[in-house]
């Protein structure tokens, strides 16, 4: 299932990753210190969030779930960047951000641990 | 119809503003043409009248006086036939009053109402997804905002459901960018920036919203239309001129070419571009590469302009007693024959007159007359018209309907009315109306009620709302000797 996220609908699943389960009320309130939005506004995001499927709700208190991960959202922009500029070769990505970007010791320590667990 | 003449008045205007425009678009600051289209926009929402003797009506009223048959003409391409509407009256007395609301307005409410929606949706949808904007976080735009302080409060905020720059909310303004705005680009972020403000101090949001008001009321003038989309355009140019002025002449092409950046970027979007908007974009691009510092010259020229467009398209003639008669036909249609009441505008529409002889009613005393329409009054070119009924009434009298008959197999087509009038137990008179093929063939009054006896057979009488009316003076014995009027 392919669920494409608007920021400001990021914004919202960002709260949801980071905190689980939290009711419309509370997202409201932090985000509204965070980026100024009221809380109809909020709601609104939140109602497009679950008519996406990206977000399941229960009462009482209209808690949110978040349906879709971070990592499956992750997945569907990456896949989308992948093949809008490095014609589908992920490879090509890597190697350009190993190209551009300068990653400690420690950042390659770890690249090359994942790299041997896939061999 | 109101609104009908001002649109008429208006669409001059706006003609003249066109050709102005297309005449002298690169030559005269921008901002002419929104003082004009301003001036156009009050005529089209304010109901008021300015007149002058170099208006352009003075002219047209001059030229009438020497073809003074056209006077007719317009007079007879009345929208009431007086006929039909006798009709009516003919088949139902008391029906004419449920006829009352023309289909004209009926037609117009149902396209006001349609725009007004379609405005009100599309904006509400939008400003919904605006809301939902993120803060931005970029040090320049701090730096910049804390270095151009407003006096109301502007936020600028980040989205990525738009293509290009934008700014809503007119007393709490918010700047839109788009999130794909190139943040490195200081420069490009400044003119930008300029742009935005220059909107936001001049109240533009306010002005957009008048002109779909304009749109919305008078949608059924393409004119209008023509106007919302040529002075949303001068929004634009005017602006940019200012921000222009502010950066410096050496800085124009730098900035048309951030324009067209933007423009690049906006369609590379939304794929279907269409050849409107690239000629907005083309007529900003050559505007802004043509100007040229305000000589004096110009300023001159567009004063010239603004006062001699407003002063001959914007007002009326001057109101001289000869011509102002010409001037109330030219401008409504509406016909001098129907009976208008001073207690509700639309009676034009409701009423009708039936005329047997040319009416004979005269005032009875100039002093008198503000008790007549006290009286509920009708008038009819100056003219008092009193209800029968309702004044008889008043005056004392028992006023029943003896017969009315319809179906008079000796005087097919004709209905026929009698009223009696009774005071003290005594029978006073019949006042008798009849009213053969839409017209009243007689009508008569006998007995003290009246002791113009010989006239009333050759008079008019007034039928609105199923009510029937006479010259007041029909009543004078009577009034006066009840001391009724002063």
């Amino acid at each position: 299932m392919e669920i494409k996220l608007f920021d400001s609908e990021l914004k919202v699943m960002d709260i949801l990753w980071k905190e689980g389960d939290t009711t419309a009320k509370r997202i409201a309130e932090i985000l509204k210190e965070q980026v100024g939005w009221s809380k109809t506004t909020t709601y609104t995001v939140i109602k497009k969030c679950i008519a996406k499927g990206a977000i399941g709700r229960y009462d009482p208190d209209f808690v949110c779930h978040p349906v879709v991960t971070r990592e499956q959202t992750r997945e569907l922009e990456t896949t989308e960047l992948i093949n809008k500029m490095y014609d589908g070769a992920a490879d090509q990505l890597v190697a350009s951000i190993l190209g551009w970007k300068s990653l400690s010791p420690e950042e390659i320590k770890k690249l090359k641990e994942i790299v041997s667990n896939l061999e | 119809m109101e609104i009908l003449n001002m649109s008429l008045s208006a669409s001059v205007l706006i003609l003249a503003i066109v050709i102005i425009r297309a005449l002298a678009l690169h030559r005269i600051p921008k901002i002419t043409f929104l003082v004009l289209w301003a001036v156009a926009l009050c005529r089209l929402l304010i109901p008021f009248s300015v007149t002058s003797i170099f208006s352009i009506y003075t002219l047209v009223n001059m030229l009438k006086t020497h073809f003074s048959s056209l006077d007719t003409t317009i007079t007879d391409m009345s929208p009431i036939n007086i006929g039909t509407a006798a009709d009516t009256i003919n088949t139902s007395l008391a029906k004419t009053a449920s006829v009352n609301i023309s289909p004209f307005m009926v037609a117009w409410f149902i396209g006001f109402s349609a725009c007004a929606l379609f405005f009100l949706v599309t904006h509400l949808r939008w400003r919904r997804e605006y809301k939902t904007a993120l803060p931005v976080d970029n040090e320049f735009i701090k730096t910049w905002q804390r270095s151009h302080p407003t006096r109301r409060k502007v936020e600028i905020r980040q989205s990525d459901r738009i293509a290009a720059p934008l700014t809503y909310g007119i007393f709490r303004s918010v700047i839109l960018l788009p999130k794909g705005t190139d943040w490195t680009h200081l420069k490009h972020l400044e003119y930008i920036l300029i742009h935005e403000f220059v909107h936001i101090r001049r109240f533009d949001a306010l002005t957009k919203l008048l002109l779909v008001a304009g749109v919305c009321v008078h949608w059924f003038n393409p004119l209008v239309w023509v106007m919302y989309v040529l002075a949303n355009r001068d929004i634009e140019l005017s602006c940019d001129e200012a921000v222009v002025r502010t950066l410096g002449e050496t800085m124009k092409s730098s900035y048309a070419l951030t324009l067209i950046g933007l423009e690049e970027r906006r369609s590379g979007i939304i794929p279907l571009v269409n050849n409107f908007s690239k000629n907005a974009i083309e007529e900003r691009i050559v505007s802004i590469m043509k100007m040229k510092k305000n000589s004096i010259i110009t300023l001159v020229a567009a004063v010239l302009i603004v006062a001699g467009a407003t002063m001959v398209f914007a007002t009326e003639a001057r109101s001289d007693r000869d011509n102002n008669d010409t001037v109330s036909s030219m401008k409504s249609p509406t016909p001098t024959a129907v009976t208008t009441s001073p207690s509700s505008a639309s009676s034009t529409e409701r009423s009708a007159k039936i005329e047997v002889d040319t009416p004979s009613a005269e005032p009875v005393t100039e002093k008198a007359l503000p008790e007549y329409w006290k009286m509920g009054a009708l008038n009819v070119n100056g003219a008092p018209y009193l209800p029968l009924v309702a004044t008889a009434e008043n005056l004392g009298y028992t006023v029943n309907v003896v017969s009315k008959n319809i179906d008079n197999p000796e005087y097919p087509n004709t209905v026929e009315y009698n009223y009696e009038l009774v005071k003290d137990g005594k029978s006073l008179g019949i006042a008798s109306l009849d009213i053969s093929d839409g017209k009243v063939a007689a009508s008569m009054i006998d007995g003290i009620f009246c002791n113009t006896h010989d006239q009333a057979t050759h008079t008019s009488i007034v039928l609105q709302k199923d009510t029937v009316y006479m010259p007041a003076q029909f009543f004078k014995e009577a009034l006066d000797t009840g001391n009724k009027l002063p």
